[in-house]
């Protein structure tokens, strides 16, 4: 916590660098975190919460170990990763923003990965599978599922 | 440095930096405003303000309210019909969200908008407009930012640090103050003040004579601390306004009676 915090030298325009960093290492935000950040950098608790409910990349519960990432921007959302959203949905039995109840998978929906190209793209553990279908996308997570058993 | 402007044919001169808004009240130009305060930094979130511009031959309808004019030549025009169409549109999406707000139907009706497609309610329902009058004078007035938006799209909303109590809330209802919707609602009762929406709960102070609850013992903590006094006593001897005037009342009376001289002996 300190040290992430000291590693932005206490510097307030780090505000959003230091709320991903926390969040790598908690796999969420604390509320505790996010009050010594406010405390630290002297930005008040409101915008910090502010920012941690404005992105999609923060997360005020706690995640599962893996995350899902489905990107639904523009390019990916026209070759319809809305369905395999849907698929994984199923498959997973919790709704996109939940985890699973063992804990093992987050879902989530994102809005452009910036690999537009590569479109309908799902990240799992930050690691981008492109041009899925529904089927691929439900195999991958199978495999994924075995592999980490 | 001034600069020229003209508002509907008026010529007019700003100094640079004025926001059409302005420019145009100082010249007696009305334009309707819903999220601007006079005390607050624009925002421009309602869009009822919007006017059409012509600069130089480039046209567009902008939000007069944080439009800053910087150079000279600007036309505007406040009443054209592509005006009061953007401004009806605007407006009509502010109903849709808060079909129960009267400031809004209010408007509807003195602009005669078409609200046939709207479900226009008795029941108040969602009364946000998310105008941030609210959060502004937090940050910019009290200086506490106990609150701020959160979320984003349709979750879009007011709110104190995730969604409970917030600590740099002094209970000063300045919030309330400026909300033009009535949607921050305070409730005072058994000594402890109430904001509805942001769950502030603050213990009052008592008045000294008839024990009614002046104000949060936190702000009159801050109150204190500003004006460089000690903060332990923040609670003592407080009176309310009204037993004040009396007691202020009654020393006056009983002052000894002064013998004015009459009106001609002014030498
Ligand atoms: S609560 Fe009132 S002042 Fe605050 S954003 Fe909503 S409408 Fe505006
Ligand atoms: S839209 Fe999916 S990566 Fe850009
Ligand atoms: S008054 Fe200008 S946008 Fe609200």
């Amino acid at each position: 916590m300190e040290q992430i915090i000291d590693k932005y030298r206490g510097d307030s325009t780090a505000m959003i660098a230091i709320l991903h960093d926390l969040n790598a290492a908690f796999r969420y935000l604390p509320r505790e975190a996010l009050e010594i950040v406010s405390d630290r950098l002297s930005v008040p608790l409101s915008y910090l919460y502010s920012a941690a409910t404005f992105y999609r990349s923060f997360d005020l519960e706690p995640c599962g170990e893996h995350e899902i990432q489905v990107c639904l921007g523009t390019a990916c959302h026209v070759r319809g990763s809305e369905r395999i959203l849907d698929a994984l949905s199923r498959r997973l039995g919790i709704k996109p923003g939940e985890t699973t109840a063992d804990g093992k998978f987050t879902l989530k929906r994102v809005n452009c990965l910036g690999a537009c190209a590569l479109g309908p793209l799902v990240s799992i553990d930050q690691k981008h599978h492109g041009h899925l279908t529904i089927h691929q996308a439900e195999r991958l997570l199978e495999a994924y599922k075995d592999e980490h058993d | 440095m001034m600069i020229e402007v003209k508002i509907n044919g008026k010529p007019a001169e700003v100094p640079a930096g004025t926001t059409i808004l302005a420019a145009a009240r100082s010249c007696g130009v009305n334009i309707p405003t819903l999220c601007h305060h006079e005390a607050l930094e624009p925002f421009g979130a309602c869009r009822l303000c919007l006017v059409a511009i012509d600069d130089a031959g480039r046209q567009s309808i902008v939000a007069a309210c944080n439009y800053p004019l910087e150079h000279s030549g600007l036309v505007v025009e406040t009443g054209t019909s592509a005006v009061w169409q953007a401004r009806k549109m605007s407006l009509k999406l502010l109903l849709a969200r808060c079909p129960g707000v009267k400031v809004l139907q209010d408007l509807a009706r003195e602009w005669a908008v078409d609200t046939k497609d709207l479900l226009l309610t008795e029941d108040r329902g969602e009364e946000c407009i998310l105008c941030g009058r609210c959060v502004r004078v937090c940050r910019e007035v009290i200086g506490k930012s106990a609150i701020s938006f959160a979320f984003r799209g349709v979750e879009r909303r007011v709110s104190a640090p995730f969604d409970q109590e917030p600590d740099a809330c002094l209970g000063c209802t300045a919030c309330a103050f400026v909300c033009p919707t009535g949607a921050v609602k305070v409730i005072e009762q058994n000594g402890r003040r109430l904001i509805a929406p942001w769950h502030s709960n603050l213990e009052q102070v008592a008045c000294k004579e008839c024990g009614r609850a002046v104000a949060p013992l936190k702000m009159l903590a801050h109150l204190r601390g500003l004006a460089g006094e000690e903060n332990e006593q923040a609670g003592e001897g407080v009176f309310c306004s009204r037993c004040r005037r009396l007691k202020t009342a009654a020393a006056v009376t009983a002052l000894p009676e002064v013998k004015f001289p009459g009106p001609f002996m002014i030498p």
